[in-house]
Formats: structure tokens, C-alpha cells, sequence
């Protein structure tokens, strides 16, 4: 198993996957700029890349996972946007061959009158049979001026596949705000709550201790 | 608490009435069977009582020992000791369940709880409840069964303590002995002084809790108060008797647009001789 924490986007090159890799990605708190990276996963080998991002400044980045026969990808994707920043997250995982498999989950706060797109595409392609692709993606607006995009998209060009996606934006659930209020948190507090639970569970998916427990200490802190 | 007085209130919902000139007064330690048809409007005035943000109160009072209920918000009705067993609770990512209910006791006790003293409480909750621990380590009622969610509910009324506590539908999706440790918990909050108000549609529930108080709403305001024996003559006769009984027109119910499972019986209000 091969382990590797990454800060900057600019030393994430990419490249072949031969044996089990799990990546951790923590953004400073200042990053800019455009990142196309390309890995292909070798037969049978796994790719597990979490990213965390609550930089203050504008990302792009798109993310592009070919998969050959029996491999399989996991992509978590945590990003907060705030006023005025633009932020754009492109996942594409490329089942090439037989039996893939691939979850792809992006979750963020876009916190202020910015912009902030969760774009994925899971493309099924001819002779990738017995493969099983899932995205999730949720964005909650804090703002009524924030600009959220969530679009997960399946292309599927082979038989005997399970694909499926599921998207959200919008406030906070109104439903849960009234049952943890009702429990005497005030408003803000509950806000609080919500606002880092829907980023925890992309935390949890780190490998690395440290970098996890980093993560949440610098999401809370932006939160407060 | 000493009482919950309630007057002349009406409530709507997307503009649909649901409550109409609803009257009622609730005195500390009762325990009431609240009844009705279904969408007459039991579970809504239990939320307005709340403080749900869905209602609009388009007339009425309601007062908590003469202070204006209405004018504070939900959290602020929970820090009085307000609390509202949910008939649907909702699932919250990523917030652990035995954190939230620290955090609720912390703010209804109006100090920090110590860690030690909290786990030995939620522990006691759980041995009542007959809830499994672990689940208190996982995301807010993330993957509990309806049974586990029923059960959760009551966990959290046992360790905030509530001077008055709703139960919307506790009962449902509960098996025979989940009930007896339901029934049990609200026998031990009442010793303490806890007042009741209890939404069911069987008797099973109220045989083992004992109300000495039932109310029924039909078409959206109280028709009939009696003692605890007319939910067990309702549960039985169903709500028919009402009519022969005591003269009660039930009227068709209307649904109230975007808001699942709400439904309101306050149109054309005709109660007679109740």
C-alpha cells in the first residue's frame, strides 16, 4: 500500500497506479489556479484520493480516473467557497475495462456570493461490463447569492453496469434545523452543526490520523 | 410549570387553516391522551406548541405560566423545558448523535456537563430505553431502524429531563416490549413532575400509561374533554361514537399543498352539542 499526503495541487502529478495508493489532500489556505490530472489505475489495483479544500481563493481543478480490468477509484471531495471565490471540481472516472468500480462524493459550503460547480461523469465504456459507478454530490448555500451547480453525469455504454448519482443544493434542511433547535441549541449553533457534519464525513475518509484530526481543527475554525 | 393555557388559537399552513379557535388549558403533571382523526390536526398543534417554523398563528394566545409562548423561538420553548418526542425524526450527517444530546443537555441544564457524569446518565438512558450505545457514536438517526429512531426519541426525553413533553406517535413502529420500556420512562418522568401530552392511535399505549385526561380534536379545534377513559372507549368504538355520543360532524379533510403528511379538517367547521 502506497500513502502519500499532498498540500499543494501543484505536486499532485497524476500518473499510473500499480498497486493499492491512498492519497490525502489538505489545501493551504491560499491556493489559485487551473489543475488538469490524469491517473490511470492499473488491473485490479485501488485508488482512494480524499481532498479537503478550504483555501481562500479560486480552484480548478479537474480530476480524470481511467480504470482498467478489476480496478477500482474512490474520490472524496470537501470544499468550502467564500464570498466573491470560484471554485470548480471536475470527476470524471473512466471505466475502461471489465469490473470496475468507482464512488465518487463531493460535499461543500459555499459560504458567501461565490461560485462553486461539482461536476462528474461517470463514463461506462464499451467492454466495461460488471462495472459499478456512484456519485453523490451536495452543496448547502449559506447566501441567497451563492452560486452552486451540482451536475453528476453517467455515460454508459456497456451492458450488466450499476450506475446511479444523487445531487443536491440548497439551504439548510428546514427539517433538521427545527429538530436539533427543539433539543434547545440556539440557531447559530445548529447552523454550526450542520455546516461541519456535512464536511465530516469527507474528513473521515482520510487515511492519515493527523492530517484528519488538521482537517477538522481548520474546518471548525473557519465555521466559528 | 404550573400551567399551558391556550386560547382561541388558530394556525394555518401554506394558507390552508388546519387549527381553528382551538382552546385548551393544561396544568402541571397531567398526562393527556390527545386524540383525533387522522388530519384533524393533533400532530400540528402539538408542533405549533413547539414552536415549528412551518405554522403561521393567524389568531390566539398561548401562555407558559402567563409568559407568551409564541414570541419565543424553538429553542428558546426546548431551554424551558419544552420537548417534542418526533413522530418522523430526521437524519443529520455527520453530527454524532451523543454529541448532540450533550450539547442539549448543556443547553437546558444552562451549564457544561461533565464528560464522566454524561456518559453515566446517557449509559442509565440506554439500559431504559433498551437502546444500544453503539449507536449513540453514529451520525444522528443515520441508518437506525424506525423501532431504534422511537426508542432514540424517548433516550433523549429521559436525560433533558422536560417539565412538559409531547409525544407525537411514539408508539409506532414499536414492539411489545420497546412499548413497556416507553411506558416505563414516561411512569418515571411523571414521578418527577413531567406533564404529558401523547398522540396515539391505539389504546395499548395509553392502558400502560394511565392518562387521566383525554382530549379529542375534530376539524381542527378541541370537540370533547373527558378523563382518561374515553381514549379507551374511542380506541374501541372508534371515532363514530363521537357522533353518536356527542354530536360531532367529522368533515372531509383537505391536504395542505407541499407539505407531506399534513392535512387539515378545520374548513367548514360544524361541531354540534360538543
Amino acid at each position: 500500500m502506497l500513502e502519500t499526503i499532498v498540500r499543494n495541487l501543484d505536486l499532485l502529478k497524476g500518473g499510473e497506479i500499480t498497486e493499492n495508493t491512498k492519497i490525502d489532500v489538505l489545501l493551504p489556505d491560499t491556493v489559485d489556479g487551473t489543475h488538469v490530472i490524469d491517473y490511470t489505475v492499473s488491473d485490479c489495483s485501488e485508488l482512494d484520493l480524499t481532498l479537503f479544500d478550504l483555501a481562500d481563493g479560486d480552484v480548478d481543478l479537474s480530476l480524470r480516473v481511467h480504470m482498467k480490468k478489476g480496478a477500482s477509484c474512490r474520490v472524496n471531495i470537501a470544499s468550502i467557497c467564500r464570498d466573491g471565490k470560484k471554485k470548480i471540481f471536475s470527476v470524471d472516472t473512466i471505466h475502461v475495462e471489465g469490473n470496475t468500480f468507482s464512488r465518487t462524493k463531493m460535499a461543500g459550503i459555499n459560504a458567501g456570493e461565490g461560485t462553486l460547480r461539482f461536476i462528474g461523469t461517470s463514463d461506462v465504456r464499451n467492454g466495461a461490463h460488471g462495472s459499478d459507478t456512484r456519485q453523490d454530490g451536495r452543496i448547502t448555500n449559506l447566501s441567497p447569492g451563492s452560486r452552486s451547480e451540482v451536475s453528476p453525469v453517467l455515460l454508459i455504454k456497456d451492458d450488466e453496469v450499476d450506475a446511479s448519482h444523487g445531487a443536491a443544493v440548497g439551504a439548510y434542511d428546514p427539517n433538521a434545523m427545527y429538530y436539533l433547535m427543539s433539543r434547545g441549541l440556539t440557531e447559530a449553533e445548529s447552523r454550526r452543526l450542520i455546516t461541519i457534519g456535512s464536511l465530516i464525513p469527507v474528513a473521515d475518509a482520510f487515511y492519515d490520523d493527523g492530517i484528519r484530526k488538521e482537517a477538522m481543527d481548520a474546518l471548525e475554525a473557519v465555521i466559528l | 410549570m404550573k400551567e399551558l393555557v391556550i386560547k382561541d388559537l388558530s394556525v394555518s399552513a401554506n394558507g390552508v387553516p388546519i387549527l381553528n379557535n382551538l382552546n385548551l388549558t393544561i396544568r402541571k403533571g397531567e398526562c393527556i391522551a390527545l386524540l383525533g382523526p387522522n388530519g384533524h390536526g393533533k400532530s400540528t398543534f402539538l408542533n405549533v406548541l413547539m414552536g415549528s417554523p412551518q405554522y403561521e398563528i393567524t389568531n390566539g394566545t398561548i401562555a407558559l405560566d402567563g409568559e407568551d409562548l409564541l414570541s419565543l423561538s424553538v429553542d428558546e420553548r426546548a431551554r424551558k423545558g419544552l420537548f417534542m418526542a418526533f413522530q418522523s425524526p430526521p437524519e443529520v450527517p455527520g453530527v454524532i448523535a451523543s454529541e448532540f444530546y450533550r450539547a442539549g443537555v448543556n443547553a437546558r441544564r444552562g451549564s457544561p456537563v461533565g464528560a464522566y457524569a454524561f456518559r453515566k446518565e446517557l449509559n442509565e438512558a440506554c439500559e431504559k430505553t433498551g437502546l444500544n450505545p453503539d449507536l449513540l457514536s453514529r451520525n444522528l438517526n443515520a441508518g437506525f431502524s424506525g423501532g431504534e429512531r422511537k426508542r432514540n426519541e424517548v433516550l433523549q426525553m429521559l436525560i433533558l429531563n422536560p417539565e412538559m413533553a409531547f409525544l407525537d406517535e411514539i408508539d409506532s413502529g414499536l414492539d411489545v416490549d420497546a412499548l413497556s420500556l416507553v411506558a416505563e420512562s414516561v411512569k418515571s418522568l411523571r414521578e418527577k413532575g413531567t406533564t404529558f401530552i401523547v398522540i396515539s392511535h391505539y389504546d395499548r399505549l395509553y392502558k400502560l400509561i394511565r392518562p387521566e385526561k383525554t382530549v379529542v380534536i375534530v376539524n381542527g379545534t378541541v370537540a370533547v374533554e373527558g378523563d382518561g377513559e374515553l381514549a379507551e372507549r374511542i380506541s374501541s368504538k372508534g371515532y363514530g361514537f363521537l357522533e353518536k355520543e356527542y354530536g360531532i360532524s367529522l368533515k372531509k379533510i383537505t391536504r395542505v399543498p407541499d407539505m407531506p403528511g399534513c392535512s387539515t379538517g378545520a374548513m367548514n367547521v360544524e361541531i354540534r352539542g360538543a
